[in-house]
């Protein structure tokens, strides 16, 4: 098991978001997680990457426990993530950008005597990403003049540029044309090849056509978990989120 | 005593404090020139009651003089920065402070200047037992006085409720049609009036000396920092324990008395990094 | 502007800065030479500075308090230890790196203006401290040490020929600063700190440590605030709490401003405007200080990059044409 998530709570003041939830993610897979608005999954989220730390409950990543491990501690380890809301660096170039990722897995990234060595192939490997992602032509614009689609496919390169083995992607098709976010989720498709993912989507078509397994919550509890065909299946899934569609 | 004047000076600090937290909270403006706003105040003050011979009627001029050069500031200089980062509001309201202090130094020159107390407040009461100095109990139930107006207009008024939400939410106000940069105008004049009314109300007490500006944001700064920028709760709950500290740190730390402020705040960011009443996003 | 054009500039003025004396006193008064010593003087800090304030985003209204501990320690090393340069330099380093681990521990666990003023209270209680123990520090009348020396203790020393003598010693930590500072920028430590400016939250889900990259940076930046203040200290022979008053930290953030933050030669304009242009405005008027106001409000409103900074910006776009 890659990831397990050991009933963890979190809440803000008074307003309890996430309750006594748990999962696990098996390496390999794509996993998605739907509910519906204001369910708590960027909460989830934020309590696994390391935003916060849970009010109760263990998070283990391969094996060991990370609970309330700081967000570049878990970086370090392989967990990477990106931002429902953009959170990339505006005033910098997408090369820039993804520069920043990489370097971070280098040898001396914050070194002030070590320069960048070419057997770093830091151009290389920021190159091969941009391409993947599809911004190799706008790697000298400016991340803030990027188009919108384009912005959605740079907050995924940020997090691709630190070599993960486990990607947590929140909503990467959100304000996307049906048309954009079709290319999008074949990209994640293509990514899911090379590393574990999971994924929060909206459109469910998309997901069910796409993931191996399905978490479903609401008001921050699990109301199902399983495979694309269960979760269809499942009475209350159907109730209180596929009904209202 | 000691406790009363620090009361006496916490109640100063919320007059000056809470223009600058209100100005802060609605238009998101670090105002260093507040203290040369209070300075004026002082300035003004003094130069009016010698020549009206009535201490009374230059409290009343002077925060409307002020008024105005706080309308010319808000209007020539902050207008243009709106929506830049916070610190270009702070570090242009220091460059306007220089200009201010260095005015003054022009026109009144480096002499420190007393205020005569008014004849009636002149002497000592006696109250609950203490004697203390009238003029510092008139500062003190002043300074309340003027606060429960300001709470009262905040929180009676269409004005003051405009200006309420307008500290929590400015695009809801636009919504509503409302022209903010008239609202924003009208916050900045308010908030200069009422350093320049505790600058003039304080000068029999303290003198009009070049410095005082300077040596009040400071302390303003330090009450709306500890109390959590921008929340009026917290200003008032800063201001009186900085009064308390100042105070204590004048009887305690002979000679040491200015950290006492250093101290506190200190003090309290490093147990809460974003002050007492920190807003929650 | 290429960087070789920008190469050309920079040995030029360095060319005119090794020059600079012998023109005195026949071109102008060995005034200009003592004016000089102190504004490079500035500009070692500045360099420094601007790793923090320009490259970091983290503006200390503190940074008074490392220049004058840099000061006081050279005194006290002078007056009871050694007149050696070198062991001033050690001991304010060290005594600097006590201070500022414990000054930028605390103060990078906030930001913005609460960063801002936590710098400036622990600097102001540094302040007061030196204003009140009068015993030790001469209190407000500050303290007269005898003169520096260079060389290795004990075999072989000398006293350093004013003013070109120290003039050409701090160029030479002038130029040292600014390679180094150069170096630091173009380091990737240096660029993850401009992704810190621009989005911390972002850095730390690359993987950096950022809280103690802020410190880092914040050291480098006490440690040249340092050792400027050795050199104007033993300069001056004399110290005072003025080094260490909120008002110099204050100077240092206006020359950074006006020059161009994030440039790392922009703030070092900065303060040849500001002390150049402030010694001329104050041989015409007792008030000078108005228009440098005036000039600081006008290139905020106007100019918020500062001259070095929106320069460059117009000769990009030149280029771009
Ligand atoms: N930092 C926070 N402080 C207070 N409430 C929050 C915070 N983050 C999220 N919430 C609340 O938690 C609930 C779940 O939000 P979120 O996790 O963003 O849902 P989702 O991503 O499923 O749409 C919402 O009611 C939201 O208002
Ligand atoms: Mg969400």
């Amino acid at each position: 098991m890659l990831l397990q998530v050991n009933d963890i709570t979190k809440s803000f003041s008074q307003l309890r978001v996430l309750t006594d939830l748990s999962f696990e993610v098996k390496k390999g897979e794509l996993k998605a997680i739907i509910g519906p608005n204001g369910a708590g999954k960027t909460t989830l989220f934020n309590t696994i990457t390391g935003r916060y730390a849970p009010d109760s409950g263990t998070i283990l990543f391969q094996g060991k426990d990370v609970t309330g491990l700081k967000p570049h501690n878990l970086s370090r380890m392989g967990i990477a993530r990106s931002f429902q809301i953009n959170n990339f660096f505006s005033n910098l170039t997408t090369r820039e950008n993804i520069h920043l990722a990489f370097q971070s897995v280098l040898k001396g990234s914050t070194s002030i005597w070590r320069n960048i060595r070419k057997e770093d192939s830091l151009e290389e490997r920021s190159t091969e990403i941009m391409e993947w992602i599809g911004l190799l032509e706008q790697r000298d614009e400016l991340a803030m003049n990027l188009s919108y689609g384009d912005q959605r496919k740079l907050e995924i390169g940020l997090a691709l540029g630190t070599n993960p083995s486990l990607l947590f992607l929140d909503e990467p098709t959100s304000g996307m044309s049906r048309f954009e976010s079709g290319a999008m989720i074949k990209l994640i498709e293509a990514l899911s090849e090379r590393v574990t993912i999971v994924l929060i989507e909206h459109d469910i078509e998309l997901v069910m056509k796409v993931s191996d397994s399905i978490l479903v919550i609401n008001y921050g509890e699990k109301i199902a978990e399983g495979t694309p065909a269960e979760i269809e299946k499942n009475d209350e899934v159907q109730r209180v989120y596929l009904g209202g569609l | 005593m000691t406790v009363l004047n620090g009361l006496t000076m916490g109640m100063v600090l919320v007059l000056v404090a809470g223009g600058l937290s209100i100005i802060f909270g609605m238009l998101d403006v670090l105002n260093f020139a507040h203290g040369s706003l209070y300075m004026l105040g002082g300035y003004l003050g003094y130069t009016l009651s010698i020549a009206t011979g009535s201490f009374w009627l230059a409290l009343l001029l002077a925060p409307v003089g002020v008024a105005m050069v706080g309308f010319f500031i808000e209007f020539f200089t902050l207008r243009p920065l709106y929506g830049r980062p916070p610190l270009h509001h702070l570090l242009l309201t220091f460059g306007i402070s220089l200009i201010a202090q260095n005015a003054v130094k022009f026109i009144w020159g480096n002499d420190i200047y007393s205020v005569e107390t008014p004849e009636s407040l002149t002497g000592i009461v006696e109250f609950l037992g203490i004697a203390y100095p009238t003029y510092r109990l008139f500062i003190l139930l002043f300074s309340i006085g003027i606060a429960i107006l300001m709470w009262l207009l905040i929180t009676k008024t269409r004005y003051g409720i405009v200006v309420r939400a307008g500290t929590e939410d400015i695009e809801t106000l636009e919504a509503h049609g409302i022209d903010t940069r008239k609202v924003f105008t009208g916050v900045f004049i308010l908030g200069s009036a009422l350093a320049a009314i505790a600058g003039a109300a304080v000068a029999p007490m303290r003198t009009v000396y070049p410095q005082m500006g300077i040596d009040i944001i400071i302390d303003a700064f330090v009450v709306v920092i500890i109390g959590g920028l921008g929340s009026i709760r917290g200003t008032v709950i800063g201001a009186l324990i900085l009064g308390q500290a100042i105070q204590m740190g004048a009887v305690f730390l002979t000679g040491f008395a200015d950290a006492a402020i250093y101290i506190v705040m200190a003090g309290i960011l490093l147990f809460k990094p974003s002050g007492l009443v920190a807003e929650s996003n | 502007m290429s960087a070789f054009y920008r190469k050309i500039l920079l040995l030029a003025t360095l060319l005119v800065l090794v020059l600079f004396p012998f023109g005195a006193p026949g071109l102008y008064s060995g005034y200009y030479v003592d004016l000089f010593t102190k504004i490079m003087i500035f500009g070692i800090v500045l360099l420094g500075f601007d790793i923090l304030a320009g490259y970091t985003g983290l503006v200390s209204l503190g940074h008074a308090m490392f220049f004058g501990l840099g000061g006081y320690s050279s005194a006290f090393i002078i007056i009871h230890l050694s007149s050696n340069l070198f062991v001033c330099l050690i001991v304010a380093l060290l005594a600097t790196l006590v201070v500022g681990l414990v000054v930028g521990y605390f103060s990078t666990q906030t930001k913005d203006i609460f960063f801002v003023f936590l710098t400036l209270a622990f600097a102001q209680f540094l302040y007061l401290t030196a204003f009140n123990l009068t015993t030790v520090t001469g209190g407000d009348n500050g303290l007269s040490l005898p003169q520096v020396t260079l060389g290795i203790p004990g075999l072989w020393e000398t006293l350093i020929p004013r003013p070109s003598g120290f003039y050409y010693l701090v160029l030479v930590f002038l130029v040292l600063s600014f390679l180094y500072c150069r170096r630091v920028i173009k380091s990737p430590f240096g660029r993850v700190l401009v992704g810190i400016r621009e989005n911390e939250e972002r850095v730390s889900f690359l993987g950096y440590n950022v809280r103690l990259l802020k410190i880092k940076a914040f050291m480098i930046s006490a440690f040249f605030a340092a050792i400027a203040g050795v050199l104007f200290a033993t300069y001056q022979e004399f110290v005072s709490p003025e080094m260490l008053h909120w008002s110099i930290s204050g100077d240092f953030i206006l020359m950074s401003v006006l020059g161009g933050m994030g440039t790392l030669i922009g703030p070092v304009v900065g303060g040849v405007i500001l002390l150049w242009g402030g010694d001329v405005l104050s041989s015409l008027t007792e008030n000078w200080m108005i228009f440098i106001g005036g000039f600081f409000v006008l290139m905020i409103i106007l100019a918020p990059k500062g001259v070095v900074g929106t320069i460059s910006d117009l000769l990009n776009t030149e280029k771009r044409k």
